[in-house]
């Protein structure tokens, strides 16, 4: 029996069309993430998986009971944690602790939480750092360890290593069985944790694939800086491209393996190299049939997810798998 | 689910206070200044005898307004000062209860626990209602020991039928205002919206009672319906009064649990 299963799931405000047909299952003990750029449908699947909001038209069942219907039995397995945890300005960790606690009327696991995590459950919430407030809506969703973990851009503005002890705690849960349900734009989130994928765009589901045929599908940007002489020539070659000249250097395409990319610069006397992963957007315009690709690419070097590397950086090169 | 009832009333339990304390602050006011408007009873009856039958009627001045505590308390109290800080309460408790945990974001922590938002719904609602009587036998009842502070002599049984209108008359508005609190996600537009319903009830009572020709108007109006002259002064509820408020109370309650119920919550 999936964990979740989605059916032809309809959701329009009016004449917007946030959710169009969508359809898609989570296999128990399964690590899903649902991958989308903002806008595209995420939000509102999530909403309409913990009964938020009501579909339009379409099924959804949890652990086969009617997410809707049935949605009070359903939530007694469910943990939910939303990018912008939002609770009770005036009390402390320790009081919506309680509060669940008694609400529930049973025991959690939320000390040992408040120890791995170093929580202070004394500091009112409206005192708390971005970071603790994400801290303390993780321990809630995980407190009563559910069997079904449904995650909203979990580490969304988060600092890196807070960002990793969230992973950790996922692995954990993982490792327990609990599936998870993770929505993000962070790919390489996502590769960290995901075993499958669900990509949507404008409220279609466009894809679902294991995280291998993911990463097999990456595409990188390079813009690579020569001291010398170079051959923009040299870097057509299958599996890389040249979308751009510069007056010392260039900008490449590179789809799948990048050692191809480092083996080939190897043979040049190289200034600057800064490689930057395709953004989610790129992917879904390289792979589905979009337009526009030359205009995301130069962009590209505006996100933070780019790799400055330096002359010392390749002289490691040969030691590089290939 | 008692555990929201319980957790509501912390949460708000300075509110109520302070309301009670600025109703019972009022109350002592007008009790304390009786005795010297006593004195001047019959200057004042002279000059109420003067004024138009539809002004006096609108404001609910009685004959007796100057010369016992009841009419005295209906007239200067229960005819605008306690309508106006409960509609505040009710309509500003109602905003906070529902709308605004929608609005804080709040209401996800609700939704994603294993209850229905139907017992949500009544947990907020009852939890309200306890606030309200609380309120109620405070704002109402408080002026008992008051009197016998300052001697006046008055009729407790009189009270207790003001308690039971201000009661349902409260009971009315306040399922109006959590429906409106279950159907919008803005506070603004609960407090817009059931602040301006009861405004133009108000304005409706006073055109009925200046104007023949509007008289009928008054039926629309709660302000007919909740008269303290009659329950301080007479000991009477008219039974319309009970059909009307409780009638409202229970339609509102229903249709707001079944809307908030099946709505979308989208923060």
């Amino acid at each position: 029996m999936p964990a979740i299963e989605v059916q032809n799931l309809k959701k329009y405000f009016g004449k917007i069309h946030a959710l169009d047909d969508v359809s898609f299952s989570v296999d128990e003990g399964e690590v899903f993430g649902f991958l989308g750029p903002n806008g595209a449908g995420k939000t509102t699947t999530i909403r309409c998986l913990m009964n938020f909001i009501k579909p339009t038209s379409g099924d959804i069942k949890i652990f086969g009971l009617d997410a809707q219907k049935k949605s009070t039995i359903v939530k007694n397995h469910l943990g939910y944690l939303s990018g912008d945890v939002r609770l009770y300005d005036n009390w402390t960790g320790r009081d919506h602790i309680l509060f669940l606690e008694k609400l529930r009327k049973k025991r959690s696991i939320a000390r040992d939480l408040i120890v791995k995590l170093n929580f202070d459950p004394h500091i009112k919430f409206k005192n708390l750092s971005s970071g603790n407030k994400q801290k303390l809506g993780l321990i809630l969703a995980l407190m009563f360890e559910p069997k079904l973990m449904i995650m909203d851009e979990p580490t969304l503005g988060l600092d890196p290593l807070l960002q990793n002890a969230i992973y950790k705690i996922l692995d954990e849960l993982k490792k327990k069985g609990s599936t998870i349900f993770i929505s993000s734009h962070n790919l390489i989130e996502v590769e960290r944790i995901c075993d499958r994928v669900g990509i949507i765009k404008d409220g279609k589901i466009v894809a679902i694939e294991s995280i291998e045929s993911l990463i097999e599908k990456r595409i990188h940007t390079a813009r690579v800086r020569f001291n010398g002489q170079f051959s923009k020539d040299a870097f057509n070659i299958d599996g890389m491209e040249v979308q751009q000249e510069l007056s010392d250097g260039l900008i490449l395409g590179i789809h799948g393996n990048i050692n191809l990319l480092i083996k080939k610069l190897s043979e040049y006397d190289i200034k600057e190299l800064e490689i930057s992963h395709a953004s989610l957007e790129e992917i879904f315009l390289e792979y589905y049939g979009g337009v526009g690709r030359s205009a995301q690419k130069q962009n590209k070097f505006e996100e933070d997810k780019s790799v400055l590397i330096t002359q010392n950086d390749l002289n490691e090169v040969p030691k590089l798998k290939e | 689910m008692l555990t929201i009832f319980w957790r509501t009333i912390k949460d708000r339990r300075n509110v109520l206070i302070i309301y009670v304390l600025v109703s019972v602050g009022v109350l002592w006011m007008y009790i304390g200044l009786f005795p010297s408007f006593k004195e001047q009873a019959t200057n004042l009856e002279q000059l109420i005898k003067n004024y138009p039958e539809g002004f006096l009627k609108a404001f609910n001045f009685d004959i007796k307004s100057f010369t016992t505590i009841e009419g005295f308390l209906a007239t200067e109290q229960f005819s605008f000062m306690w309508p106006m800080l409960t509609l505040f309460m009710l309509i500003g408790y109602a905003g906070y209860a529902l709308t605004g945990e929608v609005e804080k974001g709040t209401i996800e922590l609700m939704l994603s626990q294993p209850f229905s938002r139907a017992k949500l719904f009544f947990a907020k609602y009852l939890a309200g209602l306890k606030m309200f009587s609380i309120y109620v036998i405070f704002s109402v009842l408080a002026a008992v020991p008051l009197c016998l502070a300052y001697n006046v002599s008055f009729h407790s049984k009189n009270f207790l039928t003001m308690t039971v209108l201000a009661f349902i008359f409260g009971l009315a508005v306040y399922s109006i205002a959590m429906f409106f609190s279950s159907i919008f996600s803005d506070k603004g537009k609960v407090f817009f919206t059931s602040g301006g319903i009861l405004v133009v009830m108000y304005i409706l009572n006073i055109l009925a009672s200046i104007k023949d020709s509007l008289s009928n108007l008054k039926y629309a109006s709660f302000f007919y319906y909740f008269n303290p002259s009659k329950a301080l002064v007479y000991n009477q509820i008219d039974h319309w009064s009970y059909l009307v408020f409780l009638l409202t109370a229970l339609i509102f309650t229903i249709l707001g649990v079944i809307i908030f119920s099946r709505r979308d919550v989208t923060t």
